[in-house]
């Protein structure tokens, strides 16, 4: 079946890509030998009828590599130059552009030196030379009428060839200039000076900028991983996050600072802290990878983004709409990050940067937790020890953990600690709480120290940047990373046509694990009390109920087993929980241009991840002891142990290895004549990414000797405590999963005018996604866009609004879900201990249908500046339009093993708007910016096949998807409140108009959707930040404040089947109903036994829980020094020093709860982190 | 001039190479483990996962029968549908996604994925028996999981109304476009029956492993059947067949008392292996009736390897055939022995009922102490017989489907419940014996729930 789809299929194939696949080759084997014919002689191919001198240098230049030097006096007088050559050696040419002028060169090197025409000099110069004054060193700054240095101008001692460019700070020295001669100062922005030295040895000029200053825009290129191309061309919606405000923040990682910046980026960090969701531009697919793909330079980047330095991040670029990001194909449905690294320009001085940062992270605040009080807890308890809940545990042969409220409440029932002792330590215990004893023995205060470092140069031909980074991280549990990363790119210009980049990264991480959190450990039957004491007065470990009850575990074995007590504080000791990280990525990409405008690349890289995880259970950990008790057989009549798990440690092993090739043909063109412009692009990709893993455990191991002890695995082995056999752990595994892709992709922008760009990609993806059907694995994307620049227009009239252009484009991108599939599936498992041989589990259902998530996407945009350019930005309306969307459907699981199903259920709306403006309110000397994000996103379900409007489909307090046609895609659903029963307590909902308390129904999967209020999306209607900078002299401060509004959440409140078996409380408890009367005060049901959790889940999903989530937030304050421009004289070419507070919390919020809407209220919130630095330029 | 002759030679290998590679490229399989079943070995690899198929088999027959109580406190510490299952409630008694529901009908989608991928593998002789052996096992299979069904969501077999009784839904396909429906009791056992049959010609006589289906087992299902339909003539037959190939007994002599668990897993007597479990089932929960403890003389093994005595002094159970506290599920020899001496002594065949009662008890007395059960008539036979089943087949998961036929019988069994000072009772023949479907399958295929 498959191979007759396949056989379909390949005659398309064929046709259609092969004839691009032999041009392509056709052109980049042309390359390859152009390459060999060219690398000898310096030659000319150009023609030019009075073509001005400058545009023949400019060519010259182009072809050659040969650089011109000249003042702008000569160029005045130059006489224009007509010219005919074919392969012409390089000096003839340049005779014959020389001929009739004014003036004559000189070569020095791959410098053309353009001198005025002199007399050769007489014999007697050398005496006239000795005879005047000494030569001086000048040392000289240029700057702007705003105190701007102008940067890159040219220095010229009038009449001589000698002469140099300023520095970034408009600096420039001169050495051994005669102290009469004239120095011409020149650029292209700036009006040309001539100063007379006059015997001085400091200059301080200021320079006159160019009426035509407001043409000279500064071209910002944004960068797709294909091509870099200029915003002003560019159709699609580009959002570029340059250095500057990437270095407003410190992080060890790159992810974490683009949360505030980046313009339209939601990190949703509900459901995983850690790992946050990333949404750009809201919702694109229901149940498919949401994450956007991050591009690293030109590949997709494929390893941990914690590898990656971020001091060697040059900017990044988000890719919101489809014109801008479908050429990433079908991985792009979510949008694209793509992350640019710093280069070196060819040319370039000598550039040395130093970074130096300190890092210090407070402890977390545990009490953020909305915990019951221990007191509360403990009377909780014995409310039900009383109920005789806890009997059935207690007479357990299982022997499972008791709390030691139980466990004293069990002394003072068989008499073995007398009542008055045991109320008397009760009530001790009801003071204490373990929040107290994690901050006191657990956590520290975390310090994160970074260095970073880079050089840069480029001489004529080539350039480099080498860079290296270490950082060495203590984490607030004690937990050590120590990352080293290195980084070299060099790029040679092989020819006037080939030029070859090669790149390296390496980086290397060390990981300690250290202790375990607050929320990490988890004891049998649930978490730990919350009245649990680490530690005795002392300080020394105090065993905590982990797995078996204490008393148990005091006198078991009597004696002959290992201690079989759980220390909390000590186990990290006995835990040597490391992870290695290698990860290495190789480049090269090299360019040959093969006629005017047209080039071909081939661009390849390497890349490759490993991943050692070791973690030792030494003799003294908790885990080695548990398992060695567990399979011990003790003879109570001589003493005798047996051990069938060796008395050593436990070293279990996890080794993970990426392995990435990407390699890209590509063809550029780039042409312009007259009023035309003409980019274009078109290649091919092929991509293969493997993951491998292992897994493996050794017994009897000791790191001292490596010791091995081989097991069996196999058969079964009585456990100590019940005598139910089980299999010694093995824990033993392997994974390996490839992913290929191919791609053909091609664009092309074409501007007329400067004023109108179409644009217009394509892009066609094939994959060996398994399970798919062959043609299936085909999809064709592409995009369109239109760019007006309105203001360029003659009847263009808005005076205050001098830049305006407008840009429309529309196109579909993709999105694939690995894991789903449309055949049955299964996934061989481990094979069976009984018969020896492989066993399988079904892991996907036949579900034929299944189709590619398809998402249109309409993008509207104006950029604009006014106020000359101190009001500048952009305004963008988007529309998608999502179709044949992944959704869990609930299924008859008589049909199919599976409650639920992921079938292309579902079409979704959504519109927004994206706003980015930046303006400079005051101006020199204080300066005062301002830069707003605000994104607007609205997303609406337009079909939902769901068979099937059960209420209880709906209750994730927003968490996942409730895709109820008309609704947003996450919402929250509830049931509306009818208060609580005056009589019980009890919370009631309505059936049938009427209160009631008739779970069973309102729980039940009869009781539809339409019974549910509406409560409102789950996710933010509006966000975004505000950034305002202040500078003064060198000192700028910066702060960020961020905003998400008209959303809601469901906060947890006290669910009594959870108290009761796993031991979750929630302080809520506190203001519970208790007697009739507290109706009128409360709204928190009463405490009931046995708990009913159909009561307890219409409780925690009814309306009265629904909260506004809106809040502001203040992200981070950073206050930079500019020491270098204070300090002129300090040797160093620039010098920061930084301050800079994140995660400072929020400072208004909608709700009274006192949560942080952006994390829940059981988790732990990221601390303040306070860091201090210095960057350094030399 | 090199160049010209270069060119077109680097092309042609290159087209070559991209046109032929890249179907291969992208065939690649994109992770190893994954799998479109296609082969015996795929299809034995599904039968032979033992999470699927050898655990999981329902609970409820065990924990709904009278074996079984509990003390109010460990009732009410229970989460409310195990609560609810202990009384009989009307409804909400499965949780409602992962109950004995799902665990039977994965068991029929997987075996419905080997029989029909089965049908694209040609069978040849070289594979013919190992094709026999995973059709007969996937048949086999999924006959015990409808014979498992109907004794739990319908009513009790019984001849006259068995036409019209709702039976439980027959899936015989993976087609997800086909809506489970309800045929009647008769259809129900027509179709366990047919698959059971069918299996037996393909089946081995026993098993490589005992978790893997075999002739014996599928012979002790059939004589199961029709057992639970009072057909006693053919379920004394298939018995027989049955104890052919395996008659073997543990001598219960020969079991050391002192492991917790006594009974050592895979015992000879087992024909098929499968478990089930809960809780519940873990003796500090659920407690042996007192009354059947009771019932056991001072020399009867039994007494001492199937109970452990409770602080409270009451008995949990310990001799499952699962070595654990988990109960036993699949298809021993002593049940297929009783099945036979029930026919015999239903059919009059008093001596040979005799016969089969006394093989196992003599492997269930102390040595030195059986003297043979006598009975003074066939219907005495079978009283003996009834009341041995009982005290035979604890945990086994059989005492439903024995209540529910017996009382088509007029044994008038009631059971009985009192947790909480409340009284719950279940009269004999009563509606309550179907147990509730969840309401989950009912409300997504709207199929209809059984009366109440």
């Amino acid at each position: 079946m498959q191979n007759s789809a396949t056989g379909k299929f390949l005659p398309r194939l064929t046709h259609q890509t092969l004839l691009f696949m032999r041009m392509l080759t056709v052109f980049i084997l042309a390359a390859c030998v152009q390459v060999h014919a060219n690398v000898s002689a310096q030659t000319v191919t150009y023609s030019a009828k009075n073509a001005p001198i400058e545009k023949v240098f400019k060519e010259i230049k182009r072809q050659t590599g040969y650089g011109f030097m000249y003042s702008s006096n000569i160029v005045k007088v130059a006489k224009p130059v007509t010219i005919e050559a074919d392969k012409t050696d390089l000096k003839e040419v340049l005779d014959a552009c020389f001929l009739n002028q004014p003036f004559t060169y000189e070569l020095n090197g791959k410098t053309v030196v353009v001198k005025e025409r002199v007399d050769p000099p007489k014999k007697e110069s050398g005496v006239s030379e000795a005879l005047s004054a000494p030569p001086v060193d000048v040392h000289g700054v240029v700057k702007d009428e705003t105190g701007k240095p102008v940067v890159g101008a040219s220095v010229q001692v009038k009449g001589t060839n000698k002469g140099t460019t300023t520095n970034e700070l408009g600096e420039f020295i001169l050495i051994g200039v005669d102290d009469k001669a004239t120095i011409v100062i020149s650029a292209v922005n700036i009006e040309t000076r001539e100063v007379g030295i006059n015997g001085r040895k400091e200059i301080s000029l200021v320079a006159k900028v160019k009426i035509s200053k407001l043409e000279d825009v500064e071209i910002t290129n944004v960068n797709t991983g294909y091509q870099s191309l200029p915003k002003e061309r560019a159709t699609g919606s580009f959002e570029k996050i340059d250095n500057k405000l990437f270095n407003q923040q410190v992080s060890t990682t790159v992810l974490n600072r683009l949360e505030t910046i980046a313009n339209g980026l939601y990190f949703d960090k509900k459901t995983n802290t850690a790992s946050p969701r990333i949404a750009i531009r809201g919702i694109s697919s229901i149940l498919g990878p949401t994450a956007p793909l991050i591009i690293l330079d030109n590949f997709p980047y494929e390893g941990d983004l914690a590898n990656i330095n971020p001091n060697d991040v040059e900017s990044v670029t988000l890719l919101k709409d489809a014109a801008a990001a479908s050429i990433w194909g079908a991985r792009a449905g979510n949008g694209v990050i793509v992350i640019t690294t710093k280069n070196a320009k060819i040319g370039q001085p000598l550039k040395i940067e130093l970074h130096n940062s300190v890092t210090i992270e407070e402890k977390p605040n545990l009490f953020y937790y909305k915990n019951m009080t221990s007191s509360d807890y403990i009377d909780a308890e014995l409310f039900l020890y009383n109920k005789g809940f806890y009997n059935s545990q207690i007479s357990s042969v299982a022997k499972s953990g008791l709390a030691p409220v139980i466990e004293l409440l069990v002394k003072k029932a068989n008499g073995s600690m007398n009542a008055a002792e045991v109320d008397s330590r009760i009530n001790a215990l009801r003071s204490i709480d373990i929040r107290n004893e994690y901050n006191k023995y657990m956590y520290q205060v975390g310090i994160n120290t970074q260095h970073a470092f880079t050089l840069s140069t480029g001489s004529n031909n080539s350039s480099h940047i080498f860079s290296a980074g270490f950082d060495n991280n203590t984490s607030v549990l004690g937990g050590k990373l120590s990352r080293i990363s290195i980084r070299n790119n060099s790029s040679f210009r092989i020819n006037n046509r080939t030029q070859l980049i090669a790149g390296i990264t390496y980086t290397q991480s060390n990981t300690i694990a250290g202790r375990t959190g607050y929320d990490g450990l988890s004891s049998s039957p649930g978490i730990l009390p919350l009245y649990t004491q680490l530690a005795d007065v002392n300080g020394n470990a105090l065993p905590v109920t982990v797995g078996l009850r204490i008393p148990y575990v005091d006198t078991v074995g009597r004696g002959k087993l290992v201690d079989w007590h759980y220390y909390a504080l000590d186990e990290h000791k006995h835990v040597d929980n490391r992870t290695d990280l290698q990860s290495f990525i190789g480049n090269a990409t090299l360019t040959y241009k093969i006629i005017k405008g047209l080039s071909a690349d081939i661009k390849y890289q390497y890349e490759s991840q490993n991943i050692n995880n070791n973690i030792v259970n030494d003799i003294g950990s908790y885990y080695t002891r548990n398992l060695i008790n567990t399979f011990s057989q003790l003879n109570y009549t001589t003493g005798s142990v047996t051990y069938k798990v060796p008395y050593a440690g436990i070293l279990r092993s996890n080794n993970t290895k990426i392995e990435a090739h990407n390699i890209r043909g590509q063809l550029s063109y780039t042409r312009q004549w007259k009023s035309h412009e003409l980019n274009a692009i078109a290649g091919t990709e092929v991509r293969s990414t493997k993951a491998t893993g292992s897994s493996l455990v050794t017994y009897g191991y000791n790191a001292d000797i490596l010791s091995v002890i081989p097991m069996d695995f196999v058969n079964l082995y009585p456990t100590f405590v019940t005598g139910s056999n089980a299999l010694i752990p093995s824990d033993q595994n392997f994974s390996s999963v490839l992913n290929r892709y191919v791609s053909f992709f091609g664009n092309a922008a074409y501007t007329f005018k400067s004023k109108y760009s179409f644009s217009i990609s394509g892009r066609r993806d094939a994959s060996n996604l398994f399970g798919v059907r062959t043609n299936n694995k085909w999809t064709p994307l592409w995009s369109t866009g239109f760019a007006w620049d309105i203001s360029k227009e003659k009847f263009y009239a808005l005076k205050h609004l001098p830049t305006l252009r407008l840009r429309a484009t529309y196109g579909y991108s993709g999105n694939v879900d690995p894991n789903r599939s449309g055949f049955t599936v299964s996934n061989a498992a481990v094979s069976s201990i009984y018969t020896l041989l492989p066993t399988a589990t079904l892991s996907q259902f036949s579900n034929p249908d299944l189709r590619w998530e398809r998402m249109g996407i309409l993008n509207l945009g104006a950029d604009f500046k006014a106020f000359d350019n101190r009001l500048q930005g952009s305004i963008e309306y988007y529309h998608k339009n999502g179709k044949d969307l992944l959704g869990f459907t609930p299924v008859d699981y008589t049909t199919v093993p599976a409650s639920r199903l992921a079938k292309n259920v579902a079409s979704i709306k959504a519109n927004g708007w994206d706003v980015n403006i930046s303006s400079i309110n005051i101006r020199a000397p204080f300066i005062w910016e301002t830069n707003i994000n605000f994104n607007y996103n609205n997303d609406k379900v337009t079909d939902y096949f769901i068979t099937n409007r059960s209420a209880i489909n709906y209750l994730s307090g927003g968490l996942s998807i409730s895709a109820f046609v008309g609704q947003p895609v996450y919402g929250i659903y509830v049931y509306p409140w009818a208060g609580l029963d005056p009589q019980s307590g009890d919370p009631m909902g309505f059936l049938n108009g009427k209160a009631s308390k008739d779970y069973n129904t309102l729980v039940g999967s009869s009781w539809p959707i339409d019974s549910l209020k509406y409560a409102g999306p789950s996710m933010p209607r509006f966000f975004g930040s505000i950034g305002n900078s202040f500078s003064y002299k060198g000192l700028t401060l910066s702060i960020r404040v961020s905003f998400k509004m008209g959303y809601y959440f469901l906060p947890n409140s006290i669910n009594y089947n959870n108290l009761f078996s796993d031991r979750k409380g929630h302080i809520d408890y506190e203001g519970r109903w208790q007697k009739p009367g507290d109706e009128q005060f409360t709204t928190i049901p009463s405490l009931v036994y046995p708990a009913d959790s159909r009561r307890d889940q219409f409780y925690n999903n009814s309306e009265i829980l629904v909260q506004k989530a809106d809040h502001i937030r203040l992200q981070y304050i950073t206050l930079n020094y500019n020491v270098k421009s204070i300090f002129k004289r300090l040797p160093v070419k620039n010098l920061d020093m930084y301050i800079n507070i994140n995660n400072l919390g929020l400072i208004w919020r909608a709700n009274d709860r006192g949560i942080d809407p952006d994390y829940r209220d059981n988790t732990i919130l990221p601390s303040k982190t306070y860091a201090i630095g210095i960057r350094t330029s030399l | 001039m090199t160049i010209n002759i270069k060119i077109p030679i680097a092309i042609l290998v290159l087209v070559f190479l991209i046109s032929t590679s890249c179907k291969k490229f992208l065939d690649e399989k994109s992770d190893k483990k994954l799998v479109i079943p296609s082969t015996l070995a795929d299809l034995q690899a599904l039968l032979d996962n033992s999470n699927t198929l050898v655990l999981n088999d329902p609970y409820a027959p065990e924990f709904c029968s009278d074996n079984i109580y509990l003390l109010t406190p460990s009732w009410l510490s229970l989460p409310d549908y195990v609560r609810g299952m202990y009384i009989w409630n009307k409804d909400n008694i499965f949780e409602p996604t992962t109950n004995d529901w799902s665990s039977l009908y994965r068991k029929v989608y997987v075996t419905n994925t080997v029989l029909e991928t089965l049908q694209k593998i040609e069978k040849v002789a070289s594979n013919e028996e190992e094709w026999n052996n995973i059709k007969g096992q996937a048949l086999m299979i999924r006959g015990k999981s409808f014979l498992c069904a109907v004794l739990i969501w319908a009513p009790a077999y019984d001849s006259t109304s068995a036409n019209s009784d709702m039976g439980i839904p027959l899936r015989l396909n993976t087609d997800l476009a086909e809506t489970a429906v309800r045929p009647s009791v008769q259809q129900t056992y027509v179709q366990a029956i047919s698959d059971l049959q069918a299996s037996i010609p393909l089946l081995p006589k026993r098993g490589i492993h005992q978790i893997r289906a075999c002739k014996a087992a599928a012979y002790g299902l059939l004589a199961r059947t029709y057992l639970s339909m009072r057909n006693y003539p053919k379920s004394g037959l298939y018995a027989d067949s049955s104890l052919q190939i395996n008659a073997t007994l543990l001598n219960y002599n020969t079991v050391s008392i002192s492991p917790t668990f006594p009974i050592a897993l895979f015992n000879t007597e087992i024909n098929y292996y499968t478990t089930f479990s809960n809780t519940v089932f873990t003796n500090s929960y659920g407690r042996v009736d007192s009354l059947l403890y009771a019932s056991y003389a001072a020399n009867d093994c039994r007494k001492t390897l199937f109970f452990s005595a409770n602080t409270d002094g009451s008995f949990g159970f310990r001799g499952s055939y699962t070595a654990s506290a988990a109960g036993f599920g699949g298809v021993a020899s002593d049940e297929v022995y009783l099945t036979r001496a029930e026919a015999f002594a239903r059919a009059g065949m008093t001596n040979e009922a005799l016969t089969d009662l006394n093989t196992l008890l003599q492997a269930r007395i102390k040595t030195g102490t059986f003297t043979p059960v006598t009975a003074s008539g066939s219907s005495d036979a079978l009283a003996k017989i009834l009341l041995e089943r009982r005290k035979e087949l604890l945990w086994r998961g059989l005492r439903w489907m024995d209540i529910k036929r017996l009382n088509k019988e007029g044994a008038g069994i009631t059971l009985k419940r009192i947790v909480n000072n409340t009284v719950y009772t279940l009269a004999p023949n009563a509606l309550g014996f179907a147990l509730p479907i969840p309401e989950y399958v009912i409300n997504l295929s709207g199929m209809p729930q059984n009366p109440r």
